[in-house]
C-alpha cells in the first residue's frame, strides 16, 4: 500500500491546528489541516493519497470526533490508519477506546507527549490492507 | 312508636332551632305531641302499609299534605315506592318485627336520609333523619381524598387533573373542566369530564366554537382575572337571561340545564394559573356553602400539585443546564491553554537548542505557570463534578506501592531541594481508581513541598493497618495551626502565615482530595504542629472479594 506521509490533524480550533502544525513540521513531518470533521470523513485514495496518520480533536463544531473516529476504523480503506483523539473534555479517555482509537491524549498536553505518541504511532506497520482485496 | 319517655336524638337542623322550638317540646310532654313536632319525619303504617298518621315534617318530605296521605297505601301514592330499598326494608320489619336502619336518597331533592323502621303494634313506624349535610361533607371528604391521592400520584398534572375531573363526576358535579392560563390571554382546556362520553365530545365542541373570552365580565374569565371564586348556588332562568350575551348563547345555556356552578381560582403565589369549574346540571344539585369550601380546599392542592411539579421540571432543566456548562466550559478553557503550551515548549526547545539560558529559564517559568493554570482549571472542573454528584470513580485491582512509587518519581524530578523517600510496602488488596487516588498523593506530596521550604526531605510511609491500607505524607515545614485544622479540607479553604500571606492556590485540592478518598471508603486526616511540620494520612479499606 502506497505510504503517502503526511500527517492530518482535524481540530476546529484554528490556533491550535497552526500550534500542532508547526510542532510537526518542526519535527520534520508533512501536515495538512482542517477545522471540519467532514474532511475526514471524505477522505479517499486519489488526489493527494490518504494520510498516515490522523489526530482528531473529539468536539468538533457540529460533529463528534469519536464518530468520525468509529466510521474510519470501519472502511476498509481507512481502518489501517492509525488515529490519536485528542480532548479537553473530562470524561473522553473512556470513549476512545470504545470506538477504535488508537491513542489517546488529553488536552493541555506536553509537546513532548504528542511527538512520542506520534512516533510511536507511526512505528508500526501498517495492517494489511489492500485497496483490491474486497470492497466498502 | 316509641314509648313515652324515651328520649329521641334532636336532628341536625335544616332551618335552625331555636329557643321557641324548644320551648314547644318541652311543653308537649311526650307521645302524639312530640311526634308532631319533631323534625324528623315520621310516618305510621298499618299492616297493609296504608299511612295513619304522618308528622308534618314527613308530610314536607314527602311533597303533599298529610291528609292526602293518611288512609293511602303507600303504593298507590308512591307506585315506584316498591321497588325501593325503604319500601323493603319496611316490608322485612313487618314480618320479622325487628327494627332497622337504611339510608336513602332522593335525587329529586338531592337529599339523604338516614331511615330507622321499628315495628308497631299496628304496623311499623318510619323515622326519616335528613343527613344531607353530613353525607355531602363526608362524601365531599371522600372525594378530597380520592383527589389528593390522585394528585400525588404523578408529577404529570396535565394527567392527574383529568383523572381528578373524572373523580368529581357524577357525584360531585355532572360537568367538571379545568382550565390553565398558558399565556396572558390564552385559555387552554386542560380537561373537561362528564359520566356521558357523547356530552363530553359535544362540550368540547362548544368551547372551541365558543372561545373563552378573558374580557367577559363573568363566569370563568372574571375568575381568572380576579383570582376570585364565583358561586352561583342557585341557577334560575333569569340569571341565565341576565348572563347570556345573545340569544345563541341563551340557548346554549338553557341546553346545558344548569342548576348550580362553582368556579374556583387555582392561585400559585398570588398569581392565578387557571380554574376549576363543577357545574350541576341534569342532577339538579344545589351547591352549599360547603360544597363551596371544599372545592376551593381542592383548588389550593391542585395549584399546589402543578407548582410542585413546575418546579421538578425547572430544576432538571436547571441541572441539564449546568451539566452542559461544565462540559462547555471544560472545553473553551483549556482549548487556549492548549495552544500556549505548545508555543511556550515550543519556544524552549529553540532556546536550548540555540544555547540560550536566559530565555530558556524565563519560558521555562512561563511554562510552569501555564501548567498551573490548566491545574487550576482541572481542579475547578473536579469541584463541580464532585458537586454535581458527577464524579465517576473506576474499580480495578490497585498496585499502590507501584502507583505511589510512579508519583514521587514524577514530582522528584522537579523537586529540587527537597528528597523525598518512600518507607515500607504495602500488602492488603486494594480497589478503586488508579487515577484518581493518584491525583490525590500527588496532591499531598506537592503541598508537602510547598509548605516546607526550609526543609529536606518528605517521606511516604505505607503501611497495612487493621483501618485498612494507609498511605503517609510527612513533611517537616511550617505546620498547620491547630485552629485551621479542622478546616483545612474545607472547599476554598486556605490557611495564612503567620505574616498574613496567603499562598496561592484555590484552596479546592485538599477538599478534592477528601472527596475522592471518602468516595473510596476511606479517610484523610492531618497531624501537625506548627513549625515542625505536618502528616497526612490517607487510609483506604481493603477489599474483601464476593
Amino acid at each position: 500500500m502506497q505510504r503517502d506521509n503526511y500527517i492530518l490533524v482535524i481540530d476546529d480550533d484554528p490556533d491550535i491546528l497552526d500550534a500542532i502544525r508547526l510542532l510537526l513540521e518542526d519535527e520534520g513531518y508533512a501536515v495538512k489541516t482542517s477545522d471540519k470533521g467532514e474532511y475526514a470523513e471524505s477522505l479517499h485514495d486519489e488526489n493527494g493519497g490518504l494520510p498516515d496518520l490522523i489526530i482528531l480533536d473529539i468536539l468538533l463544531s457540529g460533529k463528534d470526533g469519536r464518530t468520525i473516529c468509529r466510521k474510519l476504523k470501519a472502511r476498509a480503506d481507512t481502518r489501517h490508519i492509525p488515529i490519536i483523539l485528542l480532548s479537553a473534555h473530562p470524561d473522553a479517555a473512556r470513549s476512545a477506546a470504545e470506538v477504535g482509537a488508537d491513542a489517546y491524549l488529553a488536552k493541555p498536553f506536553h509537546i513532548d507527549d504528542l511527538l512520542a505518541e506520534v512516533a510511536r504511532q507511526l512505528a508500526v506497520p501498517p495492517a494489511a490492507s489492500s485497496p483490491e482485496e474486497g470492497t466498502v | 312508636m316509641s314509648a313515652p319517655g324515651t328520649t329521641l336524638p334532636l336532628p341536625p337542623a335544616e332551618e335552625p332551632i331555636g329557643p321557641a322550638h324548644d320551648a314547644e317540646l318541652l311543653a308537649a310532654g311526650s307521645g302524639a305531641e312530640l311526634i308532631a313536632l319533631l323534625q324528623d319525619g315520621v310516618y305510621e303504617l298499618d299492616r297493609e302499609f296504608r299511612y295513619v298518621r304522618v308528622n308534618a315534617a314527613g308530610a314536607k318530605l314527602a311533597q303533599k299534605a298529610a291528609q292526602e296521605m293518611v288512609g293511602k297505601r303507600v303504593q298507590d301514592l308512591f307506585p315506584d315506592a316498591q321497588s325501593l330499598p325503604l319500601h323493603e326494608a319496611a316490608q322485612r320489619v313487618m314480618h320479622t318485627r325487628r327494627a332497622e336502619r337504611i339510608e336513602t336518597f332522593f335525587p329529586r331533592f338531592y337529599r339523604w336520609y338516614a331511615n330507622t323502621v321499628y315495628p308497631t303494634a299496628g304496623g311499623v313506624a318510619i323515622f326519616a333523619r335528613d343527613i344531607t349535610e353530613q353525607k355531602a361533607l363526608e362524601q365531599n371528604l371522600v372525594f378530597l381524598a380520592k383527589a389528593s391521592k390522585v394528585l400525588a400520584s404523578s408529577l404529570d398534572y396535565g394527567k392527574t387533573l383529568r383523572n381528578v375531573a373524572k373523580l368529581a363526576v357524577p357525584h360531585f358535579a355532572d360537568w367538571c373542566t379545568v382550565d390553565l392560563l398558558t399565556g396572558p390571554t390564552r385559555v387552554e382546556l386542560l380537561a373537561m369530564a362528564h359520566v356521558d362520553p357523547k356530552k363530553v365530545k359535544w362540550g368540547r365542541a362548544l368551547r372551541r366554537a365558543n372561545p373563552v373570552n378573558l374580557n367577559d365580565l363573568d363566569g370563568l374569565p372574571r375568575v381568572l382575572r380576579t383570582g376570585k371564586p364565583e358561586f352561583y348556588p342557585l341557577i334560575t332562568d333569569d340569571l341565565l337571561v341576565a348572563m347570556a350575551k345573545n340569544e345563541r348563547d341563551l340557548d346554549l345555556a338553557r341546553s346545558v340545564g344548569f342548576s348550580s356552578v362553582m368556579i374556583v381560582p387555582l392561585v400559585v403565589e398570588r398569581r392565578t394559573i387557571g380554574a376549576i369549574t363543577f357545574v350541576a346540571a341534569e342532577s339538579g344539585r344545589h351547591y352549599t356553602k360547603a360544597d363551596l369550601a371544599m372545592a376551593e380546599e381542592l383548588a389550593s392542592r391542585v395549584a399546589l400539585a402543578i407548582a410542585n411539579a413546575r418546579l421538578f421540571q425547572a430544576s432538571q432543566r436547571a441541572v441539564a443546564l449546568r451539566d452542559d456548562f461544565i462540559s462547555i466550559a471544560s472545553h473553551e478553557l483549556k482549548t487556549p491553554v492548549t495552544s500556549l503550551k505548545v508555543y511556550a515548549e515550543l519556544l524552549l526547545r529553540q532556546a536550548a537548542q540555540a544555547g540560550d539560558a536566559r530565555t530558556g529559564d524565563q519560558l521555562r517559568k512561563m511554562n510552569r505557570q501555564i501548567g498551573k493554570l490548566g491545574q487550576l482549571i482541572e481542579d475547578l472542573l473536579d469541584v463541580s463534578k464532585i458537586e454535581a454528584g458527577k464524579l465517576e470513580l473506576r474499580h480495578e485491582a490497585l498496585n499502590l506501592n507501584a502507583l505511589v512509587a510512579a508519583i514521587v518519581d514524577d514530582i522528584q524530578a522537579t523537586a529540587e531541594n527537597h528528597a523525598i523517600a518512600i518507607e515500607g510496602a504495602i500488602q492488603g488488596r486494594v480497589v478503586g481508581d488508579s487515577d484518581r487516588l493518584g491525583q490525590v498523593v500527588a496532591n499531598l506530596l506537592t503541598n508537602a513541598i510547598k509548605y516546607s521550604p526550609q526543609a529536606k526531605r518528605v517521606v511516604v510511609r505505607l503501611a497495612d493497618t487493621p483501618a485498612g491500607a494507609s498511605i503517609q505524607v510527612e513533611d517537616f515545614g511550617i505546620g498547620i495551626g491547630a485552629e485551621h485544622l479542622d478546616k483545612i479540607f474545607d472547599r476554598f479553604y486556605r490557611v495564612s502565615s503567620a505574616e498574613g500571606k496567603t499562598f496561592p492556590g484555590l484552596g479546592i485540592g485538599l477538599s478534592i482530595c477528601r472527596d475522592i478518598v471518602e468516595r473510596h471508603g476511606g479517610r484523610l486526616t492531618v497531624e501537625s504542629v506548627r513549625g515542625q511540620g505536618s502528616i497526612f494520612t490517607m487510609t483506604l479499606p481493603y477489599h474483601s472479594p464476593g
